[in-house]
């Protein structure tokens, strides 16, 4: 399952435009970051990889379907939108009746179904939270469900709208113990974030974002230590890259691309020596 | 979401003479011309009303977006055209003229709305209201379902969009099962109004809601000369035109219709005739 | 006697729950402090914001309150909501939410009007506050035109037209990009530094926030577990805050590694620069001692 982006370009009708001519290609199995500042098109860009949005010119395909000739909801079966809210999902009388909502809608059969429910809700620990009503829930355990109700579709592609945002550190650690779980079944996993330090400690495939075009596109050591992305796309550098600039500054010997904590401290640890 | 002709009503920031107008003279405006509007079903002094208002769209600098706003209408005016023709009452000899004062007449109301609401700040309605005595809360809660307008609206699409990702068509089924479609849209924008109005509620009493008897307020309406002037030009008017209408008797001219060859009731009649006559040969 | 917020014993319980969400707390606040509160999300850091500015226990009735809380000599029990929210000022994590007006503008003049003030001295304090937060040019513009950065800095400009002496946020760059938020945070600090407001600070954005805090506040299921200057966390007899679900900065997690490998700091830095220069003097004497 790829997803392949041709010269992509978006206008929204108020006159908006808000992607220039993107490229872009998503392997099968792929972890990738799309980041930028506000208004740079990441929302816009992936609303077009389930279809929700349909180019104003160029194709979007995800696995030979071009998104043109598909509805949202032939989408869903293949490409699982996250959307940040899960109270903009969220509206039956228990968490079941809610994971069970879409594959029931498809018209999935009754096992398969249950299968498939006992699969994600096993997955996302929601087993005692079945009957409750997702109002009475957290707010962690909302976007859990929210989640689960996508993921019982099978999606082989997961979209992931912010997914840390407004995250405790417990819930971020969750959350990417699950994506690298979900990658390792052989799904393709896209997020938009602007959580550089979560991009820094899972190191996916980033891919940077300003105005609407894409300016960079590689491994995060690579992109979230160039300066001029960097501004461009407003993000401060991760900590740790910060502080190796500015060790750097005096000593100029000191490499510039590091991300990671245990990275730097090999560094550090060979200056000593 | 099809919002279109909601947008007639929106205000925006100009610097013209109607813009600096006080909102107490604009809504005096607005109710008197809809009280004239009203008082005639002749084509001609619906269609002089309706052309007497438009230099002003001019003068507020709002006719470009006045006729984009029209384009949301056009539906709504054909169904009045259609069924004022063809379903008018025996009675009526002159079906398609009326139809065509008819459209006139939501014409120019919506061009009077439309003038008043893209002109008048809605914090400035507030404060006219105010002035007008009515309760702070009352205005208040009107310019808050203004201010949240924009916000709703935007949350409904992020709902939208998060419920057709789950493969939920809204545009699918026969009517019963499109109505049953709403629900996923319904449900969570009214929890979320209802949660939204809990914290608005949480930060109006942080920050001293209620505290004094009497409230101030930064700005104050003030009518200018002009705004008298104005109005008196408006109560003249209205008076003049009342006068004519009632007093003196509307002049021959003013009842014109359209000559029964073109009416458009007769023409489909013997359409329907000949098709008829076709059929039977 | 400084103290300008006094808590003693304050135990609270939704009108819904019989658990308390918070209990036991017991803490006093000098006038200018910076505290950052942080805990995992549910640990009674919002209700806890709540009861300093009187929300608890005049908006929540349903409620119950045990013990008490005194801000700059106010009772919060004795004393009407606006009068508290005129020493206490609260800043929420939604921005579209407390921004109730259809101009920058006139949101900050909102309290000012409720208190019945004149009209000049609103004036004034409509601009002191739109300086403070350094929007003048955005007076004109609707909230919802904004990005959420602005926004924030809107609802922090209308709660100082009341002119708090405490500003309590509550999550207020969770919803914010990180340009966003670094705005926000630094017109915080500003305020704390030039205004001598004293703020106390909910975030998760530890690596921005422990830049100016003079303390920090740990909560954890409803009380408080760490009550000290930030540079104690890493110190041996301390409960490692990961414990509580925090997650340190990779900064303070650098350090932390590199105390482990046998290192020993003059100071623990939450800034870059500063952190750089003790790094250096660091490593290099060790250099001069292994040469």
């Amino acid at each position: 399952m790829s997803i392949t982006v041709k010269n992509l370009d978006y206008t929204y009708p108020s006159g908006v435009a808000a992607l220039n001519n993107v490229s872009l290609k998503i392997n099968k199995g792929e972890h990738i970051a799309i980041m930028g500042a506000n208004g740079a098109g990441k929302t816009t860009l992936i609303k077009h990889f389930n279809g929700l949005l349909k180019p104003t010119k160029g194709h979007v395909l995800v696995n030979d379907i071009d998104t043109i000739t598909s509805s949202v909801a032939e989408m869903a079966k293949i490409v699982g939108f996250v959307f940040q809210n899960p109270d903009h999902q969220l509206f039956l009388t228990t968490v079941e009746e809610e994971i069970k909502f879409g594959p029931t809608n498809f018209n999935f059969p009754e096992e398969q179904i249950q299968r498939d429910m006992e699969k994600v809700v096993t997955f996302l620990n929601l087993k005692n939270l079945l009957k409750r009503s997702p109002f009475s829930l957290s707010e962690g355990e909302r976007k859990r469900v929210a989640l689960a109700s996508v993921l019982v579709m099978n999606p082989e592609i997961l979209i992931l709208d912010e997914p840390t945002m407004g995250q405790d550190a417990i819930q971020k650690r969750n959350i990417a113990k699950m994506i690298e779980e979900l990658n390792q079944q052989g799904r393709t996993i896209a997020l938009v974030t602007h959580d550089i330090e979560f991009v820094a400690e899972y190191q996916p495939r980033v891919v940077a974002m300003t105005e609407g075009r894409v300016i960079a596109d590689g491994m995060a050591k690579d992109v979230l230590t160039n300066l001029e992305v960097l501004t461009k796309t407003k993000l401060r550098p991760p900590q740790i890259t910060a502080l190796a600039w500015e060790i750097a500054n005096q000593k100029q010997s000191f490499p510039k691309d590091v991300i990671t904590i245990s990275e730097m401290k090999t560094k550090l640890l060979a200056l000593e020596r | 979401m099809m919002l279109s002709p909601l947008s007639a009503f929106e205000f925006k920031r100009k610097n013209t003479f109607i813009h600096h107008l006080d909102p107490r003279t604009l809504l005096y405006f607005v109710i008197l011309t809809s009280i004239l509007i009203l008082q005639f079903q002749q084509l001609i002094p619906v269609v002089i009303i309706f052309v007497a208002i438009i230099p002003l769209l001019f003068v507020a600098r709002i006719i470009r977006e006045w006729i984009v706003s029209l384009k949301g209408f056009i539906f709504l005016i054909l169904i009045i055209f259609f069924i004022n023709v063809f379903f008018s009452p025996a009675n009526n000899p002159h079906p398609t003229t009326f139809a065509l004062s008819m459209i006139f007449r939501l014409l120019a109301l919506v061009t009077t709305f439309a003038l008043f609401f893209q002109t008048v700040h809605p914090d400035d309605l507030g404060q006219a209201l105010v002035k007008l005595r009515m309760p702070y809360e009352f205005s208040w809660a009107i310019t808050t379902a203004y201010r949240y307008v924009p916000t709703l609206a935007k949350e409904a699409q992020q709902i939208i969009d998060a419920q057709m990702s789950r493969g939920i068509e809204f545009q699918k089924g026969n009517f019963l099962k499109r109505i049953r479609n709403y629900i996923p849209l319904i449900v969570p924008l009214f929890i979320s109004a209802i949660k939204r109005a809990w914290k608005l509620a949480e930060a109006m009493d942080s920050k001293a809601w209620g505290a004094a008897k009497k409230r101030t307020f930064l700005y104050e309406l003030q009518m200018s000369p002009m705004d008298y002037v104005i109005i008196i030009i408006i109560t003249i008017v209205f008076i003049s035109v009342i006068y004519v209408r009632y007093i003196l008797g509307l002049p021959a001219w003013a009842e014109w219709t359209l000559p029964p060859e073109l009416e458009l009731k007769e023409i489909g009649k013997w359409i329907l005739g000949y098709i008829v006559n076709f059929l039977q040969l | 006697m400084d103290n300008i917020v006094q808590i003693r014993d304050l135990e609270f319980s939704y009108g819904t729950s019989r658990q308390p969400a918070i209990r036991e707390i017991d803490l006093d606040i000098k006038k200018g402090e910076y505290i950052v509160i942080a805990g995992l999300s549910g640990c009674g850091k919002s209700t806890f914001c709540r009861c300093l500015n009187g929300l608890i226990p005049h908006f929540y009735r349903a409620g119950v309150m045990k013990g008490s809380v005194t801000v700059d000599g106010l009772d919060t029990r004795e004393h009407p909501l606006y009068e508290i929210t005129q020493k206490v000022g609260m800043v929420f994590q939604d921005p579209e939410s407390q921004l109730m007006a259809l101009t920058v503008e006139r949101d900050i003049a909102f309290g000012p009007e409720n208190l019945g003030l004149p009209r000049e001295e609103i004036r004034i304090r409509v601009e002191e506050a739109l300086e403070l937060v350094k929007i003048a040019h955005l007076r004109e513009r609707a909230p919802h035109e904004l990005s959420g950065g602005e926004q924030q800095r809107v609802a922090i400009a209308s709660v100082l037209a009341l002119q708090p002496k405490i500003l309590v946020l509550d999550e207020p760059t969770a919803n914010l990009d990180p340009a966003g938020a670094v705005d926000v945070l630094n017109i915080i600090e500003n305020l704390q530094v030039q205004k001598k407001i004293t703020v106390i600070i909910v975030e998760h954005r530890l690596e921005l926030a422990l830049q100016s805090a003079t303390r920090l506040l740990i909560m954890y299921d409803g009380t408080l577990v760490f009550d000290d200057k930030p540079e104690r966390l890493i110190e041996k007899d301390i409960t490692p805050a990961e414990v509580y679900g925090v997650q340190m900065p990779s900064l303070i997690q650098l350090f932390t590694q590199l105390m482990d490998e046998g290192h020993s700091f003059s100071q623990i830095p939450f800034n870059i620069p500063l952190a750089a220069a003790i790094i250096l003097s660091e490593l290099g004497s060790a250099r001069s001692t292994s040469e």
